[in-house]
């Protein structure tokens, strides 16, 4: 690609490093970063349902009369009826019983101020009401007050309670606010009194993924899935741990289990179309990709990621396929997606040889968007490798004043220069690129040796 | 205007036998609302006694009076409600008038049931002992 007479091994090793990184950043230099989204742990609330439910504190023996009315109330839901004889009385003359039940009713009614306050009052009263705890608890963790609500269930549990949802919200709290080791044990915990319910065993598993625990997680995943395999969550999650463990090949066939039950998440079907990538399963590959543009209204952004794709596997037929695909929804773009897409055909003509229409492309992108960085530094590769080296240099110009291409924009001259035989002007464009880029360090090396190259052609005219 | 209510709203209360009290009309306006409903729950009143002020000082009662009584109430009350307290009323055979909250009722009524029964043992052993003077002088033999 690079070609220089003399010392030219070491200059074309160089510009190959170089340009390759910068002027194709785009397409060659990203790494992959696969993504998968599963669904985050939940928290349930309980239903209240009465007076004479579970509960720690009993009330006065004055209050039986009251209660007997406020049961038939709450059974035929009527809380409003209940509050208002709740109401009729001070808070001091109810039992904490009563007055806990005045607040699960503002509770439900989401009337939350009136039930924390309740609450607080009634702990005032009883601080060892476990129940209360719990309730409380619940309350600050529907009103975004994690830290609250994870001191209320802690003290829940420090007064004995053995409940399957207070040992599982503790542990969502401990996984959201702590670390995912302080999760494990509640989520564990609620998962002996309630092995069967499904939030705390996803709960579980996002502790130990998130603490890295893999060979438990995957256990403990197996064992859900022969319980549930029809649940595309878990499946995702079999994909998220196997990708954890940079196993790509199952993360994949995980994904596309995940694809078959119904899963429709763009980006997870970008994903999994990546990776058919990256395991050469082309076709299928492919496919998902068609099937994504078809699907969506035109995402751009994505849709340029799948071309890069394609372009860096070779599959310029399949990506020249998908650009006819989407040709009809181009007019709707907006100037800037319509000059980027413009590169990626002219980018992909010319590698196919067809050089014309790619040329056509290029000044078509420029044409949209004439402040469109990686079609100047494209254009002029392009044209470089035409020997159009006049036009070359005109669009390396033109990048060069676009900060975030300038980079790109110097060497690219440099390199062009250096196909010119032109030593002196790459050499004032490298000084150029190192004295306002210094992370360049490499380029010391070469300016050193194309100023020696110089120093040896003055003397051999001299 | 008020000369009128007050002997109404006294009788009904009393009709009512929540409390026989009336109210010092100038507290309507007072800024110590919290050692009203203090004094309220030390002195065994039930803090219904409110419903007084309400409904006698009307519109002139602070906005947060009532918040500032119960506050007020709740402290004297976890002071009033205690077994010392319970046995001191009994002793001076005072009516209990269940103003303790449920959570404080029963070291109350306890200190209050002892000391009803200290003073139920000491009014039957000053009956025994007048029983038996009048025994004393009914058998007497006659000189």
């Amino acid at each position: 690609m690079f070609k220089i007479n003399k010392n030219k091994v070491l200059l074309s090793s160089f510009f190959a490093l170089i340009c390759s990184s910068y002027v194709f950043a785009s397409n060659t230099s990203e790494k992959l970063a696969f993504n998968i989204k599963v669904a985050k742990p939940t928290f349930v609330l309980p239903q209240f349902s009465g007076p004479y439910r579970e509960r720690e504190a009993s009330i006065a023996p004055d209050e039986y009369e009251s209660a007997e009315k406020l049961r038939a109330l709450l059974e035929n839901e009527n809380q409003y009826e209940a509050l208002k004889v709740l109401e009729s009385f001070y808070d001091i003359e109810l039992s904490p019983a009563m007055l806990t039940l005045k607040a699960q009713i503002y509770f439900s009614m989401q009337k939350y101020d009136k039930a924390e306050a309740l609450y607080l009052k009634v702990l005032a009263r009883k601080p060892q009401l476990v129940r209360v705890h719990r309730d409380l608890g619940q309350l600050y963790l529907l009103q975004e007050k994690p830290k609250k609500a994870q001191k209320h269930f802690s003290k829940a549990l420090s007064l004995g309670s053995n409940e399957a949802i207070v040992h599982g919200q503790l542990a969502y709290l401990n996984l959201t606010l702590n670390s995912p080791f302080s999760a494990i044990s509640e989520y564990q915990q609620a998962m002996a009194l309630q092995p069967n319910e499904i939030q705390w065993q996803q709960g579980l598993f996002s502790a130990l993924s998130q603490a890295k625990m893999y060979p438990t997680a995957h256990a403990l995943l197996a064992e859900m899935l022969v319980k549930n395999p029809n649940e595309i969550d878990l499946w995702l999650n079999k994909a998220v741990l196997s990708l954890n463990q940079n196993n790509n090949k199952e993360a994949l066939i995980s994904l596309e289990m995940a694809i078959l039950l119904g899963d429709k998440d763009d980006g997870n079907l970008k994903t999994a179309a990546q990776l058919h990538l990256q395991l050469q399963s082309y076709d299928r590959a492919f496919e998902l990709i068609s099937r994504h543009v078809e699907k969506n209204s035109l995402n751009t952004h994505t849709l340029n990621e799948y071309l890069t794709w394609l372009d860096q596997v070779e599959m310029w037929q399949e990506a020249s396929d998908l650009l006819k695909e989407i040709e009809p929804k181009i007019k709707g773009l907006s100037a800037k997606e319509q000059s980027m897409l413009f590169v990626q055909t002219a980018n992909i003509n010319s590698k196919r040889r067809k050089f014309n229409i790619a040329e056509d492309y290029y000044k078509k992108a420029l044409d949209s968007d004439p402040s469109n960085g990686d079609a100047l530094l494209k254009y002029a590769l392009f044209s470089s490798d035409k020997k159009a080296h006049i036009q070359a240099e005109l669009l390396y110009i033109r990048a060069e004043s676009i900060p975030e291409f300038e980079k790109q924009a110097l060497l690219g001259k440099a390199q062009l220069y250096l196909n010119m035989q032109n030593h002196a002007g790459a050499l004032v464009q490298l000084q150029k690129a190192y004295s306002r880029y210094p992370e360049l360090a490499a380029l010391s090396e070469q300016i050193k040796v194309i100023q020696n190259i110089i120093r040896l052609k003055n003397k051999n005219q001299a | 205007m008020y000369k009128l209510i007050i002997p109404l709203v006294a009788l009904g209360l009393t009709a009512c036998n929540s409390t026989s009290d009336t109210v010092n009309l100038a507290q309507c306006t007072n800024n110590n609302w919290a050692d009203v409903g203090y004094e309220t729950a030390l002195s065994g009143k039930s803090v219904r006694f409110f419903n007084t002020y309400e409904e006698q000082c009307g519109e002139k009662l602070a906005v947060d009076a009532k918040s500032h009584y119960l506050d007020g109430f709740t402290s004297g009350i976890k002071e009033y409600c205690t077994y010392d307290n319970g046995y001191k009323l009994a002793s001076k055979a005072l009516p209990n008038k269940n103003t303790c909250p449920f959570e404080l009722r029963t070291q109350f009524e306890k200190g209050y049931k002892m000391a009803a029964l200290v003073l139920k043992e000491q009014k039957a052993n000053l009956k025994k002992m007048q029983d038996q003077q009048e025994a004393n002088k009914r058998y007497q033999p006659a000189k």
